[in-house]
């Protein structure tokens, strides 16, 4: 791998020299630089832990943004 | 009882699903493409005589039910990148393909959630299969030449490329590279050479939003992601967190539904997550079906709660 080049035509780079671009399909050509600390599927600064009932070695406490509202209902229609 | 086949890493998708099956206390049993080769799990796969011992118990006659979600993690012994180890590690990931489909054949009785062979199934013949069935797809060449992608250009009016399979994250330390749906204008096809590896073009659709629908067994969540802004990204994973990016809830029309249905019998899936374009005339396009495709965002923003259907499904068909 090189040092990125800019494509003019936007904000484009690659992190591959032209011979080995040659090699490649031309989505390489249009690579897009991001923090990685912004990408939230890199889990970049998250802190793991486990959970054997999730036969997990990396698992998160995840809280949903959102209400459960229906399920609450649904268990008020079962009591 | 029900087996989970899943990723060692965090995954997104699977542990809500098993959150719902401990609330509903279900039975269940998850394995990890790491647990085949981290050594801190006991097994023993006797295939003439139908066992599968983990941990000294043997599991095959009590489960009902697999769900087979992104069983694919391959090895990362990643200080070990030179020869002969570059060659082991091939050598190794291309055992694991073959004991993981030994294991699909072991347990092919089973009723699962995801033909685990179809896993990477391939999107230029599930769109020609769409196109067949009588949906609408956009235009599509795989070419090498830079003349033949100018007149595909010319013929579409906007054209799009990206992988025909797969590109992952390019991690740099604090910086990373991806490569996403691109727009491809005539600026940029003029500065290719004549000739290029062999790549996907697609015609660029005018589309109004697209729709994200999770099939389930027949059933479908779909959501729209809707924008305010004027122009529609290419690929919209570059913009989910976007004050100008909406997930609503959406209802695609029964005719639709109903083709979409036959693709997957046709495929062979009885899940995935399907991407759609609605044009400005109102058409749909079909885009592609990821098996193991994500679903959170759109569950979670919309309340369409799949992965709780998920696990209903899994615990109705462990019997």
């Amino acid at each position: 791998m090189s040092e990125e080049q800019t494509n003019p035509s936007a904000a484009y780079v690659t992190i591959f020299e032209e011979e080995f671009l040659q090699k490649l399909p031309v989505f390489y050509r249009y690579m897009i630089l991001t923090e990685t600390s912004s990408i939230g599927e890199m889990y970049a600064h998250t802190r793991f832990s486990k959970s054997a009932a999730h036969f997990s070695k990396e698992y998160i406490q995840y809280t949903p943004v959102n209400p459960y509202s229906n399920i609450l209902l649904e268990e008020k229609e079962h009591d | 009882m029900i087996l989970v086949l899943s990723y060692g890493s965090f995954e997104q998708g699977t542990d809500p699903v098993i959150d719902w099956l401990l609330y509903y206390k279900a039975d269940f049993l998850k394995i990890t493409t790491k647990d085949l080769y981290r050594q801190d799990m006991d097994f023993s796969i006797d295939y003439l005589n139908k066992k599968m011992m983990v941990m000294g118990t043997d599991y095959f006659p009590k489960i009902n039910s697999v769900w087979c979600r992104r069983f694919s993690e391959k090895t990362d012994f990643v200080r070990y990148n030179q020869w002969p180890y570059t060659q082991s590690i091939y050598e190794l990931n291309r055992e694991q393909d073959s004991f993981q489909d030994s294991l699909y054949d072991l347990l092919s009785e089973k009723k699962w959630l995801m033909n685990p062979r179809l896993g990477s199934i391939n999107k230029i013949n599930v769109q020609t299969c769409a196109h067949s069935i009588g949906l609408k797809t956009p235009e599509t060449i795989v070419t090498n030449s830079r003349e033949e992608l100018k007149a595909f250009h010319k013929r579409s009016g906007a054209v799009i490329t990206k992988p025909i399979e797969f590109s992952g994250f390019f991690r740099a330390g604090s910086q990373t590279f991806a490569t996403y749906t691109t727009t491809m204008d005539q600026q940029m096809i003029d500065q290719l050479p004549l000739n290029f590896s062999y790549s996907f073009f697609q015609q660029k659709v005018d589309a109004h939003y697209e729709v994200r629908s999770f099939y389930l067994d027949g059933e479908f969540y779909s959501s729209a992601a809707v924008f305010d802004s004027e122009s529609r990204p290419a690929d919209i994973k570059m913009n989910y967190s976007e004050d100008f990016l909406h997930w609503v809830n959406y209802q695609l029309p029964a005719p639709i539904e109903d083709k979409l249905r036959q693709l997957m019998q046709g495929v062979g899936l009885n899940t995935g997550s399907i991407d759609l374009l609605r044009s400005h005339d109102g058409e749909y396009y079909f885009l592609e079906v990821n098996p193991g495709g994500q679903y959170s965002a759109p569950s979670e923003r919309n309340n369409l709660n799949v992965e709780k259907h998920i696990a209903e499904w899994l615990i109705k068909n462990d019997k």
